[in-house]
Order: C-alpha cells, then sequence, then structure tokens
C-alpha cells in the first residue's frame, strides 16, 4: 500500500470548501424547517428538539469529506473551513461556530484516526457519525447550558441527535460517496480509485 | 467597530463568548446583550432592517430555550412542573432561573455574533486571517473562491427542486435527490476551478504581495483586552 501523503493540493481544498458550500445550502433550507419546529414546540418547551432532528447535517461535510479523500486531518478541516464560511454568511452565533466546527470534526477526526486512516466501510462512516454525535454533545453542554436541563430530557435530546447524525453523516453521505465514485468524478481522489480497483 | 482588524475581532468575541460559557451569569449576560445590539444598531453603515429582521428568530430561539428550561430544568431534583387533571400548569422558582440562565446565555452569545456579523466584511476576514494569523494563501484563495460560488449554489437548490417537482419526484430538503445533482455539479466545479486558478499562475510556495493590506494597530489589542477584561470583571462583581 503506498503511503498517504499529508499534503493539501489546491483542489483538494477547493473540493472541500465546495462540499461546504452545498451542504451549508441545504442546511439553511433544513434550518427553516428546524424552527418552524422549533417554534411549534416551544409551548410545551420542546424547541431544542427542533434543532437535534437537524443536527446531523453539520457533519456530513466532515464525513463526506473524509470519506472521498481520506486522509489525516480532513475531517478536522472540512469543520473548519464550514464554520468560517458559516462566519462569512453571516450566521448570528458568529465567532463561536469555528470552535463547534474544531469540536465536531475532532469527534470524526478520532474515529477515522483509530483506523489509521485506511478502513472507510460503512461502519466506520457510522462510527465517525456517532463520534462527532458525542462531542458536539459535550459541547452543548458548556456552549448551551445542558447541564442544567434534567436527565430524562437530556436522554432525549442525545438520542434525536444520535438517529440524525446516523442518518444524515453516516447513511446519506456513504450512499452519496459511493454514488459519486460510480459517476467516475472522483477519479483523482482516494475514493474513486479505491473503487477503481 | 468597522475599522478594526477582523481577525482580531473576531478572536476578541470568540474569547468572550468563551468566558460567558465558564459561568450562568442572567444580568451580565442582558447586559453583553444589550450593549452589543446598541453598538451594532449605531455603527455606521450597518443595514438596520436586515439586523431588526435577524433579531427575530433570535429572540424566538431565545424563548425556545426559555419554556425548556422552565420544563425541563434539573434544579431542585423535580421536573418542575405539575399538570393537573384540567391541564394548570405549576412552575417552580428554581426553574425559572434556569431558564433565565439558558436564555440569557443564547442571547448574548447571539448579540456578540451579529455584533460580528454586521460589522465586518468577508473579504478582509480571510485577508487578515492571511496575513496576522498564518493561514496558507491556498486555503484563505481556496476559501474565498468556494465562498463566491454561495448564490450560484443557492440558485441551483432551487433549479433542482424545481426540476424534481416538474418530473413529479417528491424530495425534502436535504434529500439526496436533491443533494446529489448539486455534489456533482460541486465536483465538476472544484476541479475546473483549481485548474483555473493554477493555469493563472497561483503558486503555493512562493512569495505572495498583496494588494489588499489589512492593518493591525493598538485599537485592535484595546478591543482584545477591553472587552474581555470588562467581562471578567462583570463575571466578578455584577
Amino acid at each position: 500500500m503506498e503511503k498517504k501523503k499529508n499534503v493539501w493540493k489546491l483542489k483538494e481544498i477547493i473540493l472541500v470548501a465546495m462540499i461546504c458550500i452545498v451542504f451549508g445550502v441545504a442546511y439553511l433550507a433544513a434550518v427553516y424547517l428546524a424552527s418552524f419546529i422549533a417554534t411549534a414546540l416551544t409551548p410545551a418547551g420542546l424547541s431544542p428538539l427542533g434543532n437535534e432532528i437537524v443536527f446531523g447535517v453539520w457533519f456530513m461535510a466532515a464525513t463526506l469529506a473524509g470519506y472521498i479523500l481520506q486522509k489525516p486531518g480532513v475531517a478536522i478541516l472540512a469543520e473548519v473551513i464550514a464554520s468560517v464560511i458559516e462566519v462569512l454568511l453571516g450566521n448570528w452565533f458568529g465567532p463561536i461556530v469555528i470552535v463547534a466546527g474544531i469540536i465536531q470534526g475532532a469527534g470524526a477526526e478520532l474515529v477515522f484516526a483509530s483506523c489509521k486512516y485506511r478502513n472507510f466501510d460503512g461502519k466506520v462512516m457510522y462510527l465517525a457519525s456517532v463520534g462527532s454525535c458525542i462531542t458536539s454533545f459535550l459541547w452543548s453542554f458548556v456552549r448551551s447550558g445542558y447541564g442544567k436541563f434534567s436527565i430524562p430530557f437530556l436522554i432525549l435530546l442525545f438520542c434525536i441527535r444520535l438517529v440524525s447524525s446516523l442518518i444524515f453523516s453516516g447513511l446519506i453521505c456513504k450512499l452519496i460517496g459511493d454514488g459519486l465514485a460510480k459517476t467516475g468524478l472522483l477519479k483523482g481522489y482516494e475514493l474513486g480509485r479505491s473503487h477503481e480497483s | 467597530m468597522k475599522h478594526l482588524n477582523p481577525g482580531y475581532k473576531l478572536l476578541s468575541l470568540m474569547i468572550a463568548s468563551l468566558l460567558l460559557s465558564a459561568t450562568f451569569h442572567v444580568r451580565l449576560n442582558l447586559l453583553i446583550t444589550a450593549v452589543c445590539l446598541i453598538v451594532t444598531f449605531c455603527t455606521p453603515g450597518v443595514n438596520r432592517k436586515r439586523l431588526l429582521l435577524g433579531l427575530f428568530p433570535f429572540f424566538l430561539a431565545a424563548l425556545g430555550m426559555f419554556t425548556a428550561g422552565l420544563c425541563f430544568g434539573a434544579e431542585g431534583g423535580t421536573q418542575g412542573v405539575e399538570v393537573t387533571v384540567f391541564g394548570q400548569r405549576t412552575l417552580y422558582a428554581s426553574n425559572l432561573t434556569t431558564a433565565m440562565q439558558l436564555s440569557s446565555r443564547i442571547l448574548a452569545y447571539g448579540s456578540l455574533g451579529m455584533l460580528y456579523a454586521f460589522t465586518s466584511n468577508a473579504f478582509e476576514l480571510i485577508m487578515s486571517l492571511m496575513q496576522q494569523f498564518h493561514l496558507p494563501p491556498k486555503f484563505a484563495y481556496g476559501i474565498l473562491a468556494a465562498y463566491h460560488f454561495f448564490p450560484v449554489v443557492r440558485e441551483e437548490y432551487g433549479i433542482v427542486g424545481a426540476a424534481l417537482k416538474v418530473r413529479g419526484v417528491k424530495a425534502g430538503p436535504i434529500s439526496t435527490k436533491r443533494l446529489f445533482p448539486m455534489l456533482v455539479q460541486a465536483m465538476e466545479r472544484s476541479e475546473s476551478l483549481a485548474m483555473a486558478m493554477e493555469s493563472r499562475g497561483f503558486e503555493e510556495q512562493v512569495p505572495r504581495a498583496v494588494a489588499f493590506q489589512v492593518t493591525l494597530r493598538w485599537v485592535d489589542f484595546a478591543f482584545l483586552f477591553g472587552v474581555n477584561g470588562l467581562i471578567i470583571v462583570g463575571l466578578i462583581f455584577v
């Protein structure tokens, strides 16, 4: 097996940034839906659920970019680029989003790293989603003060976020990645090469 | 506000948000919210109509956290809400505190973010990250190049959606049917974009000259230490 080089090419950076833009647009659309749900749930005190439902979309850039490029640092970098783009677009949570990006990316990165960036099958993709889910949930304790909620409510929030991340950043990213590889567009990248052989 | 160094402003507000994460200080949070919103509103050149529109979802989010804290707060060991047979709800005072803590924090974060978002410019931020924070030029220009495609991609999102509708295919906002064609486009676009940049002489390892210099002045450091110093003082004394 050839040694994987850890140098970033310009086209890889733009690829990751482009993926982030596409998911950024999709996320904006999802947020309208989520805020509608959240508003509807506000009188019942359940509004954080609306946000949790689409939470997995946040990690899609990390897992998809990691899946396509398959090299160290992609997941974390993709999330950082995604968050910088969020800030450029004027996300009103502003600067703190970058911190969140680093933390979420680190979750997926840890999982990819524990497989030494060699194994990128469905199982690892799901695990990476779970990784991001866990680190982001820990971050929610710091940022949104989740420690103030009661335990049963926290479990509910966590389960919804877990399902959301498994579906969006696990299942959908794997399907999209394989689909893209089949089109032959990814010949210049790791995933495309592994599909050829 | 607009003349501060964008990179340092980002750093200052990031540290400020982290400082606020350390504690739950309702009065300080509300104070910061008020100050930030007033400063943003009074900065010349800010799009005030957009700011006011932006406030709406922001307060809605805070309200959502408020009711969530009210109903599902952990304090007092109980749920905090008693629902009688008639559906009447009784709330405990301790949960009101939780609710205030959670929602005031959203307000404080959001107002710090808005202060940043409404007084900064994307291009200047990237230039500042490159010049003051040593972001490699290939990342800086790569991100900027992709960023400028945002309006195109957003339009494309609508077009793909319409195309699916015409064919009678049902697709949700984040369904693979929608995302896939967009990602195919993104892959092709990123390849040609990278090739275009390189063929026009964009090289990675050569010294670069920049046409747009972002300056770093003492005001930026004053802002960094001033804002965070005040928050620390506030956390201790207010």
